[in-house]
């Protein structure tokens, strides 16, 4: 008796349910004609950004490429002709690889990599989605607009020698014996 | 033997150890800073604290530094367990940190780097100081060490390196309180051959590999392997580490057999000629790139109906190599060498069969006496290491040599150094003198110190050492007696194994049919004839053949004359079997291949007859017994049969001046292709005693220049000055040589040219072994 008590309030619980839903405001939207409103902390498309000035954030430290899963990202480091600014030459991240976890922006040091609410990723081939740095780089600062790292690290910069970093003394006199 | 106690666990000690050395064995992980096994203990970073357990009542417990303590059975520390010592490595670490400067992601120390472990390990995770942060300038320091002195923690690992262990004194600690910064007093490279090494004592990023940070990449994405040093006859252990194809570094290997800790610039930087602009990577047939396999296109051109073939390998391949070209030499009933110069041969294998109780490199450190016959700096660097750690601790060596040589100029400040300069043709004399000394019980200067030393070593260069000397310096050893070791710096890295496979006589006999015709066809690998002692004569007897086929990694002389040219892989790129100047059989292993395939040199194999290959088996099971020892474990040392030698004329005491060596510390056939490295070669000049310039009548001064015939050829150079050269001898590069076709002892007419008064005064006085400082005005073009 218990049993079939049970067994009908199920069933009505779960038609009432259905009912509700059925009559309920739709969450799901007409894309593409209509574009889904995604949070900023969205783990999309991932891009390259550059500091206020401008200049490329990534410093090509290997982080990211370390920390994804996936294997998904390749660098090769440079350095500039003329100081000591470190950029990555080559930067490719293989989105037929990539899961999307958010590990490399949460590994890299200078906010260069960072994640968007972008899915539409589609394209015909695989090759097509291996984005090279020249599609990876977007010219703004992304979710952090005032980080420089260059600003707070200690080696010295076109603009920035040692000594005038964020946090610094002007380097000491070599040659002084006064105390 | 001993136990101690770290936290109750029993932790056993090897006699000599220090309590962190101890705990180290044990895997406990204690911090440290300024210790370094073979640099000792200072105990100045107050980092590796420990708590001592009272062993008597009323005895109270201490924070000691545990690596300025000997290792005594039964001692008791804390140091997990202990209330204060994390806390006191903790706040020295954060104190440390406070004007470390945010580099990590920049510095290429980063992921390899001592300090960042350190840090994380005693659990310093976030800066509490907020002050200013104190700055140091940064030094250029030449083409292969970069420096970035905020890094630094002062824990003087490098100056203990650089003058107390390997006895240089251009670098140092520099400043007063806490403004001490390590540096050279001026911009430029290090005078050192073994300066590379502060790069790996530092714990820091503070100084770092110049060539590795042009092709940076985290230390722990490359590809390593334990590999042998190729540059010179000692067969240092290695690490080279690569990604994508390319060698990106050297690092010394540690080992307990040979080079320790340690390694010479030249075999830190010598192997970046892999990575020369010019490197041959693309098969050629008559200057036009093949597609096909490169065995295959070997194949085509030993299949030549006209050729009558020679074949040449080299004590720069390894030792199967050589073994599989002898053989495929014998299929092809061809000469077989692996030498390039008859005079070279005969000295490298006299010198080969006396080296049978050759000394290690501990054995030299441990010597209380030390005879150098040559300029040992310059042709086994790191031979020359193991002799200053005996003259620091003021054991005798006696020196004798013919041309400027670094460890000859140590001779102002070590005390326990007497070098004596003099022409190579009067060497066995000296060495007769002190045997007749030794044997009539008359023993007093030299002779009394190798008499009375219980422990004597004798160390030859055999490239410079006529074949009377190395014999005369053998007799000495054994009249010295049965304790007394006698080794020999060879001219490459497994000329050992080379001379093991050559025939009496065969350069001599190899050049002769090539001059006469009989042969009119080589096959040459990883040999440059063209550019040796004998290169004019090779390149007469080259000129005339249709085919020379060569198998090289470097873009030679004869891989320029070659009508083929087959790529093959350097020592990283491939497996192999060296022999060291001990008889040491070691094995290396490869660490990457490049993108573009080239040749391995074991793939030779493929072109034997399989009568050939079974042979070339049971040769090697002969040579180098059953077990072939694997990359990285110490080998074994062989002790063959005497080998059978050929004559050759040697130069004879004449009347005139003889022609002697100049050498320099980072230069080797292979080397001189490794850009940065062969930007420090030094200006070519001649060296000539101002003394021995006065009797000849010459006035000479800094600006002069001297025009050198012999054979009818002749070369202007700078003069260099130097009381180092000998008597009756001027000494110049090998390039001169090469340039004079001249070879060593060949006497040569001196007349002054006029004088070069505009040119900066610097450029010819240095002393020629020492680099010019910071200076790439050579564009880092080979010499
Ligand atoms: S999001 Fe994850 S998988 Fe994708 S590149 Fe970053 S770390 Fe790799
Ligand atoms: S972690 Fe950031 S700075 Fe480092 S390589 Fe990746 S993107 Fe560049
Ligand atoms: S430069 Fe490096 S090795 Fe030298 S004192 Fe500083 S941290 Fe130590
Ligand atoms: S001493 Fe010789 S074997 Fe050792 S690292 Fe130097 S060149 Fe290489
Ligand atoms: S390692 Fe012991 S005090 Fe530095």
């Amino acid at each position: 008796m218990k049993n079939l008590k049970n067994w009908v309030g199920e069933i009505t619980g779960a038609f009432s349910a259905t009912l509700k839903h059925a009559f309920a405001e739709r969450d799901t939207v007409c894309y593409p004609a209509e574009k889904p409103d995604l949070p900023e902390r969205w783990r999309g498309r991932i891009i390259l950004t550059v500091t206020p000035e401008g200049e490329e954030r990534c410093v090509a430290c290997y982080l990211c490429s370390s920390v994804c899963p996936s294997s998904a990202i390749t660098i090769q480091g440079a350095e500039r002709e003329d100081d000591e600014r470190r950029y990555a030459e080559k930067f490719e991240i293989d989105f037929t690889r990539c899961i999307f976890c958010g590990l490399c922006e949460e590994a890299c040091p200078t906010r260069a990599i960072q994640t968007t609410n972008d899915f539409e990723m589609g394209a015909s081939s695989r090759a097509e989605l291996v984005y090279d740095k020249s599609r990876l780089l977007e010219n703004h600062t992304g979710k952090y607009p005032d980080f420089d790292y260059f600003k707070r690290a200690g080696v010295p910069i076109r603009g920035k020698d040692v000594g005038e970093g964020a946090n610094e003394k002007p380097p000491v006199d070599v040659y002084t014996l006064l105390p | 033997m001993g136990t101690l106690y770290i936290d109750d666990q029993p932790v056993e000690f090897q006699p000599g150890d220090n309590v962190l050395d101890a705990a180290k064995r044990a895997n406990i992980e204690v911090p440290y800073f300024c210790y370094h096994p073979a640099l000792g203990a200072v105990g100045s970073c107050r980092v590796c604290a420990m708590e001592t357990v009272p062993s008597r009542e009323g005895e109270q417990p201490r924070t000691v530094m545990t690596c300025t303590l000997k290792a005594q059975d039964g001692m008791r520390f804390k140091f997990a367990q202990s209330d204060k010592a994390p806390g006191v490595s903790k706040t020295m670490v954060e104190f440390y940190m406070t004007r470390h400067p945010n580099d990590c992601p920049v510095c290429d120390e980063g992921g390899d780097c001592h300090l960042q472990n350190m840090t994380v390990e005693v659990g310093h995770a976030y800066r509490r100081f907020d002050g200013q942060k104190k700055t140091y300038p940064n030094q250029l320091l030449g083409p292969l060490v970069w420096n970035t002195a905020n890094r630094c923690i002062t824990c003087y690992r490098c100056v203990r390196f650089y003058q107390d262990y390997a006895l240089g004194d251009d670098f140092g600690a520099m400043g007063s309180r806490n403004n001490v910064l390590f540096r050279r007093i001026d911009d430029g490279a290090f005078d050192s051959p073994f300066a590379g090494n502060i790069i790996t004592v530092c714990p820091t990023g503070t100084f770092t590999d110049k060539v590795f940070r042009r092709k940076y990449s985290r230390t722990w994405m490359l590809k390593k392997s334990a590999s042998i040093c190729a540059h010179c006859s000692v067969g240092c252990h290695v690490e080279p580490g690569a990604r994508a194809g390319t060698l990106r570094r050297v690092v010394p290997n540690e080992n307990s057999a040979v080079n320790q800790y340690f390694i010479c610039d030249r075999g830190r930087y010598a192997p970046h000629a892999s990575e020369a602009a010019d490197r041959p990577l693309q098969v050629k047939v008559g200057g036009q790139p093949r597609q096909e396999p490169a065995l295959a296109v070997l194949r085509q051109a030993l299949a030549v109906s006209d050729a009558r073939w020679g074949v040449m390998g080299s004590g720069r391949e390894d030792v199967v190599t050589n073994l599989v070209l002898q053989q495929l030499a014998a299929d092809l009933n061809a000469p077989f060498t692996a030498f390039t110069d008859p005079l070279t041969e005969v000295r490298t294998k006299t010198a080969v069969n006396l080296s049978l109780s050759a000394p290690s490199l501990q054995d030299i450190e441990a010597s209380d006496c030390i005879l150098v016959v040559g300029e040992l700096t310059e042709h086994a660097p790191m031979m020359e290491l193991a002799v200053r750690q005996a003259l620091k601790q003021g054991k005798p060596v006696l020196m004798l040599h013919a041309s400027a040589s670094v460890l000859a100029g140590m001779i102002r400040k070590q005390r326990s150094l007497q070098a004596q300069t003099q022409a190579p043709v009067l060497w066995a004399e000296t060495l007769q003198k002190l045997i007749s000394q030794l044997t009539q019980e008359q023993a007093d200067g030299w002779a009394a110190l190798l008499k009375n030393a219980k422990a004597p070593v004798l160390l030859g260069v055999a490239e410079v050492m006529p074949t009377a000397v190395i014999k005369a310096l053998a007799e000495l050893a054994a009249v010295i007696g049965e304790h007394s070791r006698l080794g020999f710096a060879l001219p490459a890295a497994n000329s050992f194994g080379a001379a093991q496979v050559s025939q009496a006589g065969s350069s001599e006999q190899l050049l002769t049919s090539l001059e006469s015709g009989a042969i009119n066809a080589l096959l040459v690998v990883g040999a440059d004839p063209m550019s040796g002692w004998q290169g004019e004569r090779w390149s007469k007897a080259l000129a005339k053949i249709q085919h020379l086929v060569v198998v090289d990694h470097i873009h030679s002389a004869t891989v320029q004359a070659a009508t083929v040219v087959v790529p093959s892989a350097a020592v990283s790129e491939r497996n192999g079997v060296f022999i060291n100047y001990e008889g040491r059989v070691q094995s290396f292993a490869k660490a990457y291949s490049r993108e573009t395939p080239v040749l391995l040199q074991e793939e030779l194999i493929g072109l034997l007859s399989s009568d050939a290959r079974a042979r070339v088996q049971s040769q090697l099971q002969s040579m180098l017994g059953s077990a072939m020892p694997s990359p990285g474990s110490a080998g074994n040392r062989i002790k063959p049969a005497t080998l059978p030698i050929g004559q050759v004329a040697e130069a004879v005491l004449g009347s005139g001046t003889a022609l002697v060596l100049q050498g320099w510390h980072g230069e080797e056939e292979v080397a001189g292709f490794a850009t940065e490295l062969a930007s420090l070669t030094p200006h070519d000049s001649v060296g000539i005693a101002p003394a021995y310039a006065k009797a000849l009548g010459l006035t000479l001064d800094k600006n002069s220049r001297l025009t050198l015939s012999v054979h009818g050829k002749q070369l202007t150079l700078p003069v260099a000055l130097s009381a180092q050269i000998a008597e009756g001898c001027v000494a110049v590069s090998r390039r001169a040589f090469a340039e004079l076709q001249a070879r060593l002892g060949d006497e040569v007419k001196l007349t002054a040219a006029i004088r070069l008064s505009e040119e900066p005064a610097e450029q010819p006085v240095v002393a020629q072994f020492t680099p010019v400082r910071g200076d790439h005005s050579n564009g880092g073009v080979r010499p």
